[in-house]
């Protein structure tokens, strides 16, 4: 680490004493700033972004602020006041000394010092400093961590917040002027999230790093590994000379986000002086490198998971969805019995007519009429279960239950042949033959996901689902049919009547079925329905 | 050859602080010599304008430097003149700037045969 051997502010208004100073820490391998009086020495102590000074080597008698003022001033502030004083000063009074080490200075040396004294007791504050800094260091990374921690948790859907977090507390961890954060995506890296007031952002998303060793991100790209440019300028391989000259910058470090091996972006940090980045910089930056890439995986889990709720939504009702993205979701795929309503649905005449028709005037035709029942399917909480083709199998009272299944069966069925009848009208001369079937049995089933890895269907298994489906073949254009447990439940709500025992497939003994005429609103009016004509 | 003017002792330990390099000593030698005269006119256009602070403030200077290259009479000297002044006493320093300048002198022709020697 660059930083390793401390820096050293000598403050002293007599040249000849710091020319001494210095000479004697910089044969310790310490750098040395000078200072000429305690003004200077403050203004030097709090520049921004600059080299943080480990220890201050201060004389007492100074014009325009003396030593005293110079070490309150230093203890007084919060940002300075862990930074080792050392008094060296000719003023040897004792009442010198004791106000000095109550003002909060580390050590105090009269002048002419001793070089060996001097050098222990810088060695002894350099190595306090240090203690210091790495219990801060370790203080402030943990509050960093827990900070992006926290915005990972709240806002995982929101990636730009989750970079942005991770890149604002990297940036000021490592003490860069920008910091920016850069997804792969195709050919070139693009900024995801920066940190820091520059004119760098908007030129950078202009200008998207391709990978290559001309710029910082495409050499971090190439290698894998992290990148330090201790100076742009001085670099024969760095290319980017017009990003150089908006953004002003002298030092960089990238780090690489890896995701199984695989470089999906990259962290890339400045500084608009020539101040290389240190090892454990480096490390510190990896380590943000990490947290960006959970976040990122996390943002995609979610965006995943959200965008399947979506689609699930489109066919379910997004209640259904929800509950299937839930933890309980999980118990209902792995397979239930219970009661339930299946309601089979199709097209009279549908075979003839995609026979006959344009492939784009078929799947028009089916489009509509999919999107309209949807909308029915949805509007009252029924469960697709498939469709292929014309057909559906739509059930109720699960995975949701609903104590008035049937009554939903219906109305939908109803709301459906309505639907039907209305859109049939607007499809062309050929569209309108085709007629709307349905059939709705209630009885028990087994429902579950059935199929194997890449390809599986929430289903529906039982004697009802085949009922359902045979009682629709049966049902005439704009026939819904019910088996007699179904038409049971919903007396009181539709007006109906026998149409007699049916022969269906697969069922040894004919089975009772009802016809659905109408609905009665609010169980006294009749409204009676038009029975469309079409093809049987 | 010894000089009562200079402790050889102060000499050996700055000589010591700077890495043994007699080449630096000499340079700062030189740097001594050459400030040094500015103070002494400080001291005089101080007392000559009643200035208290600026007298201690030259004074302080000089005693610390000449200190430092173990003159240390002449740091004496110094040290009283800037507690008078710090006491805001002008009065009778004349006389002790005229002994400080004297030894300044000697202390200047040692320090040169110690530069002298170094580079010989």
């Amino acid at each position: 680490m660059t930083d390793a051997a401390g820096l050293i502010l000598v403050v002293d208004d007599t040249a000849l004493n710091r020319t001494i100073l210095s000479r004697a820490l910089r044969d310790q391998g310490l750098d040395v700033v000078e200072a000429d009086n305690g003004r200077v020495a403050l203004g030097i102590l709090g520049a921004a972004g600059a080299r943080p000074i480990d220890v201050v080597l201060l004389d007492i008698e100074m014009p325009e602020m003396d030593g005293y003022e110079t070490l309150s001033r230093i203890k007084a502030d919060p940002t300075l006041r862990d930074v080792p004083v050392i008094v060296i000063s000719a003023v040897d009074e004792l009442a010198s000394v004791v106000r000095c080490i109550e003002l909060g200075a580390a050590d105090y040396l009269t002048k002419p010092f001793n070089g060996a004294i001097l050098r222990a007791r810088v060695r002894a504050s350099l190595a306090a400093k240090r203690l210091r800094d790495a219990e801060l260091d370790y203080v402030d990374r943990q509050s960093a961590t827990n900070e992006v921690l926290k915005v990972i948790n709240r806002s995982a859907l929101d990636l730009e917040t989750v970079l942005t977090a991770v890149i604002d507390q990297a940036t000021r961890l490592c003490r860069a002027t920008y910091g920016a954060i850069y997804l792969a995506e195709a050919d070139d890296f693009r900024v995801a999230a920066t940190s820091g007031e520059s004119g760098l952002t908007e030129y950078e998303r202009a200008n998207p790093a391709p990978i290559g060793r001309e710029s910082l991100v495409g050499r971090v790209a190439l290698t894998g590994a992290p990148v330090s440019i201790p100076d742009v300028l001085a670099d024969p391989e760095y290319g980017l000379q017009a990003e150089q000259s908006v953004g002003g910058y002298r030092s960089l470090l990238g780090v690489p986000i890896a995701k199984d091996g695989r470089i999906v972006g990259a962290l890339g940090f400045a500084r608009t002086e020539v101040q290389p980045f240190s090892d454990g910089e480096v490390l510190l930056v990896s380590s943000f490198a990490e947290q960006a890439a959970i976040g990122i995986e996390n943002a995609r889990l979610a965006q995943t998971i959200d965008r399947q709720r979506t689609e699930l939504a489109r066919f379910l009702s997004p209640q259904v969805g929800a509950l299937i993205s839930s933890p309980d979701g999980e118990a209902l795929l792995a397979g239930h019995r219970r009661p339930v309503t299946a309601v089979f649905c199709d097209l009279r005449g549908f075979t003839p007519f995609s026979e006959a028709s344009e492939p784009a005037e078929v799947l028009g035709v089916l489009r509509d009429y999919h999107r309209a029942m949807g909308e029915e399917i949805v509007a009252n909480g029924g469960t697709l279960e498939h469709f292929a083709g014309d057909g559906m199998l739509v059930f109720f009272n699960d995975p949701i239950e609903q104590p008035d299944h049937v009554a939903r069966a219906v109305r939908m069925a109803v709301a459906m042949r309505d639907r039907f009848d209305t859109l049939r009208l607007t499809w062309p001369e050929r569209g309108r033959d085709l007629g709307f079937g349905v059939g709705i049995a209630e009885g028990h089933a087994t429902m579950g996901r059935i199929g194997f890895e890449g390809r599986y269907d929430y289903a529906a298994i039982g004697t009802v689902v085949i009922m359902a489906s045979r009682l629709s073949s049966d049902a005439r254009a704009g026939q819904i049919l019910l088996n007699r447990r179904a038409f049971a439940a919903v007396q009181g709500l539709v007006v109906g009547e026998s149409v007699g025992d049916l022969v269906l497939k697969g069922f040894s003994r004919p089975v009772p079925a009802f016809e659905v005429l109408g609905l009665r609103e609010s169980g006294a009016e009749v409204r009676t329905l038009p029975v469309a004509k079409g093809v049987t | 050859m010894p000089d009562p003017t200079i402790d050889p002792a102060a000499i050996a330990q700055l000589l010591e602080t700077v890495g043994d390099d007699r080449e630096f000593l000499g340079e700062l030698i030189e740097s001594y010599l050459g400030d040094s005269p500015a103070l002494f006119d400080d001291l005089r256009a101080g007392l000559a304008a009643g200035d208290e602070v600026a007298v201690r403030r030259a004074a302080h200077t000089l005693k610390s430097t000449s200190a430092t290259f173990g003159a240390t009479d002449l740091a004496a000297t110094c040290r009283q003149i800037e507690a008078s002044a710090g006491a805001g006493d002008l009065v009778g320093l004349g006389p002790q700037v005229d002994t400080a300048e004297l030894e300044f002198d000697a202390v200047s022709a040692a320090l040169r045969a110690i530069a002298g020697d170094d580079g010989a």
